[in-house]
């Protein structure tokens, strides 16, 4: 695959698969197919492939129960597990069938920081060896690995910044660093740029500040204060100038390049308006919009209510671990308010958030009802009275064992916490005397014991219970009725409780295998590319793979340029097909006439002669009625979907020429044809084909006057 | 493929007609065919079957079941509004189109369903009654000077078309015609000298005078269209006649013979695809050192390209030489665009190095000579990039990345060796 030249999409481009794709998920599929025909278990290919998406959501599960482990304690694990087993945002990208890169790289994501706060905890070598080789599976399969590079230096600052230094999250991050960095370089699609886009800047320079950090202690403690004062004073000078010395050089390295060194996508995320100013390829994706309020409530349900309090229960006992849960809730909230499709980044965050909200509130809960038990119960009250005092929010040591649910009192897992790691220092050492401080706080306090009353926590608990129901029957409904159904076969309800059935995509893409020569290029807009490929198997111009936009901007002018033109760009493209979706006739509103003002913007963007205003009317509508422009109503676009169309409405609805998406009449019902021509229409008129005409074998000259002729004469 | 294809086809086809084609002559009166008696005889003495009708018979047809009659329609009725039987003006031009070839004579009393027919073909044919009109270069005829009879016309350089060149002088008498500036298939073959010019003695001249002179005006024109069917407009049917052939005539004083024999001979040959029909086959290409044809290519590979292409005369092929036949190798744009170096027997060859860009490249040959039939050839290669293990292993350029990474390990090495043993 490394190598793979494919020469059937893109055309006359080519694609390098190696370079263009993210490697991951075909690595994925392809070694578990190999290791099952190792064991000679027979399976195909495609039902490898239908089933990755599902186990790794599975593995995924596991992940977040591992990281709130990490944070909190196993009971918080398993809720956490629990939540994002079932929730609506990752299903999206998990049920059988999707063969997404999202559905491996949410895995990824989540074990990568998995082992990250493992290995902040532990301290240990071998877990940094696992953190590097699980990001580096991360970057293998997904661009989003950036989020990653950037979220950790952002994490190890905050530590810095707060006083939490210490050797562990050196072992933890300086490896990730410069291996991670390393191993990113050897994956060709990301290549260089490990090294050489801004987005990668943020590690190195909190790789730097880690060890100038380190170097700070080491050397404050090596001196006396007043010595030390000195060496800083001295230090921070000649600091100072070489710092501006080399800010200048990188602040002229990344001024050069017009996007400041970012990637579009993330120029995307850092100012949400950049993209629909200056990137309209990403803007015109429809993930990529910022989310509705409402697919918030879709996609995550309670759990929106739930991630703040789980925030705040993260603050109240701050440790490393639940400090970068913390960071992770809210930067996550940030990208997926940005973007759509960045939920899935954000729904471990959410479950695993509130998970600790919700096992520390359960956690008070049962706390409290034994204490109203203790004669059944006397031999634990006292530790569960004193855990069920930090629960609520009293304690506020680290050094505590974190309370776990009522299965498994007294978690294990803070044994790592609670260890000095490196007794050489300060900050350590620091730490461990105000560990015995609130540790005694705590004990006081617990003395108090102020529990709630019986009938609170059970209608609490039972509120719990049923919040959870709600959550589970939520997610079933969402999941059966939004990502159950293949996107190719659309369907609509009937009045009788049957559906009617829209196949009309599979209908045109099977009419092109059949009836097209195998070498026929195929031109559609490029939403459609991927599916060309794999079902109608022809050679296409552009696809999902929006790796070169003047490419697609080709093919947008094209649609957007009058009939002529437009023949002349396709020719040159030896296109041999160009089809359009249309809705207008059966109301299906995500057709090209809806996609078109981003052809023309992409168009444009490339080529200066396509202008938006041209196609929008002097009010700044975009109409394709009797107001629409006539730039609009002689695009190709126009004329390819409403090609034929009054008779056609007429007809079947018996509304001549009204257009059942838009809801009014189209601008120009005559539609005339001469350079393509209707070579196939699918049913419901979703699908319209159409041949680019050869040149005519004559040409055939007007019959002039006399005085024309002697103008025209030739020579 | 398809090309090869259809030249194949084409191939084959020429294989079959060459045993004999047919041709279908329609005159204005099937008895007035002794007038043409020599034009006729010479193209029987070629191989062509020719079968004369009148322009109104009833059993008219050019197609049958599917199957076209003829090879080559000659039309000698200027005059005719209709035809006879089941031929149109849309027949006409479906057997165009089908790749069959037309040759058609009007003169200046031509009916406008003629004029509207040669229109279809690209010639733009003067209107009813105008004549072509020189006062200086015209011929005497039988001691009778007229200065419609055009002498001095312009014949084409075109040999493998028209033959030639010709020392005596082709005669015309007949309407005026033009193509448009920009027509990409139709050729002068005869253009009026620059002394003539076109206009109806009958009507009023119009103010300021605007008539069709001097070399704007063609004579007879030759089309041929994409497929490679051929159509000879000739503004004269006078020209074809026996009388013309053996005419002799004086022309500025000097007596002399016609060539309208061997030009019109010559030019329906051609225009019936019996001459300048030239075939390409066997397209073919490989790296240099091998022979079998690969898949595709790697960016600066060397690599040859090959076809045989021969021109077909009388049915018999003969090795085409020419040194303009361009080879380009495209990708958007043409990489390479480059002469064909021939070897004689009909093997046009080029050597060069692929392009240091990746993408889907097509062979494009469009091989467009006057007089003869295009050759145009696609055949798509894709040229991929290199492989991970396919680039040098040690770059000169990249020795002291080579020396820091080699410095560390030995540093990192050199340090832990002291650091664990050195206490």
């Amino acid at each position: 695959m490394w190598n793979w030249f494919d020469d059937r999409t893109w055309y006359p481009l080519g694609r390098v698969i190696g370079g263009t794709v993210y490697p991951g998920l075909i690595f994925t599929a392809g070694s578990i197919y190999r290791i099952l025909h190792f064991f000679h278990i027979p399976i195909h290919v495609q039902e490898v492939c239908v089933l990755t998406a599902p186990l790794f959501s599975a593995f995924c599960a596991l992940a977040c129960y591992g990281l709130v482990s990490q944070a909190r304690s196993h009971g918080a694990g398993l809720l956490a597990a629990f939540f994002v087993a079932i929730v609506p945002s990752y299903i999206s990208r998990s049920v059988a069938g999707s063969f997404d890169n999202e559905g491996v790289a949410i895995f990824a994501l989540v074990n990568v920081f998995y082992w990250f706060v493992k290995t902040v905890n532990s301290g240990s070598l071998a877990d940094a060896v696992v953190l590097v080789a699980s990001y580096g599976y991360m970057v293998m399969s997904w661009g989003g690995y950036s989020f990653i590079i950037n979220l950790l230096p952002l994490y190890c600052l905050a530590c810095i910044f707060f006083g939490r230094l210490n050797g562990r999250l050196y072992v933890a991050f300086a490896p990730l660093v410069a291996l991670g960095t390393a191993i990113s370089c050897s994956i060709p699609v990301v290549g260089f740029n490990a090294v050489l886009m801004s987005e990668h800047f943020g590690a190195f320079f909190a790789f730097i500040v880690l060890h100038v950090a380190l170097l700070v202690s080491y050397v404050r403690r090596m001196l006396s204060t007043k010595h030390f004062v000195i060496l800083a004073s001295m230090v921070l000078t000649v600091a100072i100038a070489l710092g501006a010395l080399v800010a200048s050089v990188v602040v002229a390295y990344v001024a050069k390049s017009p996007t400041l060194g970012w990637t579009g996508r993330s120029m995307t995320l850092l100012d949400p308006t950049y993209a629909s100013r200056f990137v309209p390829i990403i803007a015109s994706v429809s993930e990529h919009q910022p989310p509705q309020w409402s697919s918030y409530i879709m996609d995550l349900h309670m759990l929106v209510m739930l991630a703040p309090a789980g925030i705040l229960a993260c603050l109240h006992r701050l440790t490393d671990a639940s400090l970068f849960l913390v960071l992770y809730g809210l930067t996550a909230v940030y990208f997926s308010g940005v973007m759509i499709r960045l939920m899935l980044v954000l729904a471990p965050a959410v479950c695993c958030l509130s998970a600790v909200a919700l096992s520390d509130l359960v956690y008070v809960l049962c706390g409290s009802m034994r204490c109203w038990k203790p004669r059944f119960a006397f031999s634990t009250a006292t530790t569960s009275d004193k855990a069920s005092g930090e629960g609520g929010g009293e304690g506020a040591s680290k050094a505590s064992p974190a309370p776990g649910a009522a299965s498994s009192p007294g978690a294990p897992s803070t044994k790592d916490v609670v260890a000095p790691s490196t007794p050489d220092e300060p900050t350590s050492v620091k730490k461990k005397t105000r560990s015995k401080v609130s540790a005694k706080a705590a004990a006081s306090e617990a003395s108090k014991l102020y529990a709630l009353p019986f009938l609170v926590c059970a209608t609490l608990l039972a509120m719990v219970l049923v919040i959870l129901g709600l959550y589970v029957v939520h997610c079933i409904h969402a999941s059966a009725d939004m990502y159950s159904s293949p996107s190719i076969v659309l369907q609509s309800p009937r009045r009788d409780g049957g559906y009617y059935v829209f196949d009309d995509f599979r209908e045109a893409y099977a009419w092109l295998r059949h009836n097209t020569h195998p070498d026929a290029k195929v031109a559609s807009w490029w939403d459609y590319g991927y599916q060309t490929t794999a079902m109608a198997n022809r050679t296409v111009i552009v696809d999902n793979n929006t790796w070169n936009t003047s490419h697609i901007a080709t093919v947008g002018r094209a649609m957007s340029s009058s009939e002529a033109k437009a023949w002349a760009i396709y020719r040159s493209l030896d296109v041999e097909y160009v089809f359009v979706v249309f809705g207008g006739l059966v109301g299906y509103p995500s057709d090209d006439i809806n996609k078109f003002l981003w052809m023309v913007r992409i168009g444009g963007g490339v080529y200066p002669e396509i202008k938006e205003p041209d196609y929008l009317t002097p009010e700044g509508d975009y109409r394709v009625d009797a107001r629409g422009t006539k730039t609009m109503l002689n695009s190709l676009m126009y004329k390819l979907s409403y090609y034929d169309f009054a008779e056609e409405s007429q007809l079947s609805t018996g509304q001549r020429g009204v257009d059942r998406v838009r809801g009014y009449p189209i601008g120009k019902l005559n539609v005339k044809l001469n350079y393509f021509e209707e070579v196939f229409t699918s049913q419901h008129w979703m699908m319209r084909i159409y041949r680019v005409r050869d040149r005519p074998l004559r040409d055939p000259t007007s019959r002039t006057g006399k005085k024309g002729k002697a103008a025209n004469r030739r020579g | 493929a398809r090309p090869i294809f259809i030249t194949l086809v084409l191939l084959a086809a020429l294989g079959v007609t060459s045993a004999g084609k047919s041709v279908l002559v329609l005159l204005q009166n099937a008895n007035t065919a002794d007038k043409y008696s020599k034009f006729f005889g010479s193209l029987r003495d070629y191989g062509f079957d020719i079968s004369v009708k009148g322009v109104k018979d009833s059993s008219l047809k050019l197609k049958e079941y599917g199957t076209w009659l003829y090879d080559d329609l000659v039309l000698f009725a200027p005059q005719t509004e209709g035809f006879g039987g089941n031929i149109d003006r849309q027949g006409i031009l479906d057997f165009v189109d089908s790749g069959h070839n037309v040759l058609l004579a009007l003169n200046s009393d031509a009916s406008e369903s003629m004029r509207n027919l040669a229109a279809e073909f690209g010639v733009d044919v003067d209107d009813r009654g105008s004549k072509v009109y020189d006062h200086f270069n015209h011929a005497t005829l039988n001691g009778k000077e007229d200065h419609t009879l055009i002498a001095g016309g312009d014949v084409v350089d075109a040999p493998v078309m028209v033959g030639g060149p010709y020392k005596e002088p082709v005669l015309f008498r007949g309407i005026a015609s033009v193509i448009p500036g920009d027509s990409e298939l139709a050729t002068v073959a005869l253009g009026a000298p620059s002394t003539s010019y076109s206009h109806a003695p009958k009507q009023a001249m119009l103010e300021p005078p605007s008539l069709m002179v001097g070399s704007a005006i063609s004579l007879v024109t030759a089309v041929q269209a994409r497929n490679n069917a051929r159509v000879v407009v000739a503004g004269s049917l006078e020209m074809f006649t026996n009388d013309i052939f053996d005419a002799v005539v004086t022309v500025k004083d000097v007596s002399t013979h016609t060539a309208n024999w061997a030009f019109t001979v010559t030019l329906a040959r051609w225009a019936f695809q019996d001459r300048g029909v030239l075939v390409a086959s066997n397209m073919r290409h490989h790296l240099l050192g091998s022979d079998e044809q690969p898949w595709g290519y790697r960016v600066n590979d060397d690599v040859e390209f090959l076809v045989d292409i021969v021109e077909v005369d009388g049915g018999v092929p003969k090795p085409f030489a020419a040194d303009d036949i361009q080879l380009e190798f495209i990708m958007l744009n043409p990489y390479i665009r480059q002469p064909l170096q021939h070897d004689g027997n009909g093997t046009f060859s080029l050597r060069f190095k692929v392009p240091d860009v990746y993408g889907v490249f097509k062979y494009y040959i469009d091989y467009a000579h006057r007089g003869y039939s295009y050759v145009k050839l696609t055949h798509q290669v894709p040229v991929r990039p290199y492989k991970h293990n396919e680039y040098e292993r040690f770059l000169l350029c990249a020795y002291p990345y080579y020396a820091s990474a080699i410095s560390v390990m030995a540093g990192f090495f050199a340090l832990g060796f002291f650091y664990l043993y050195n206490k």
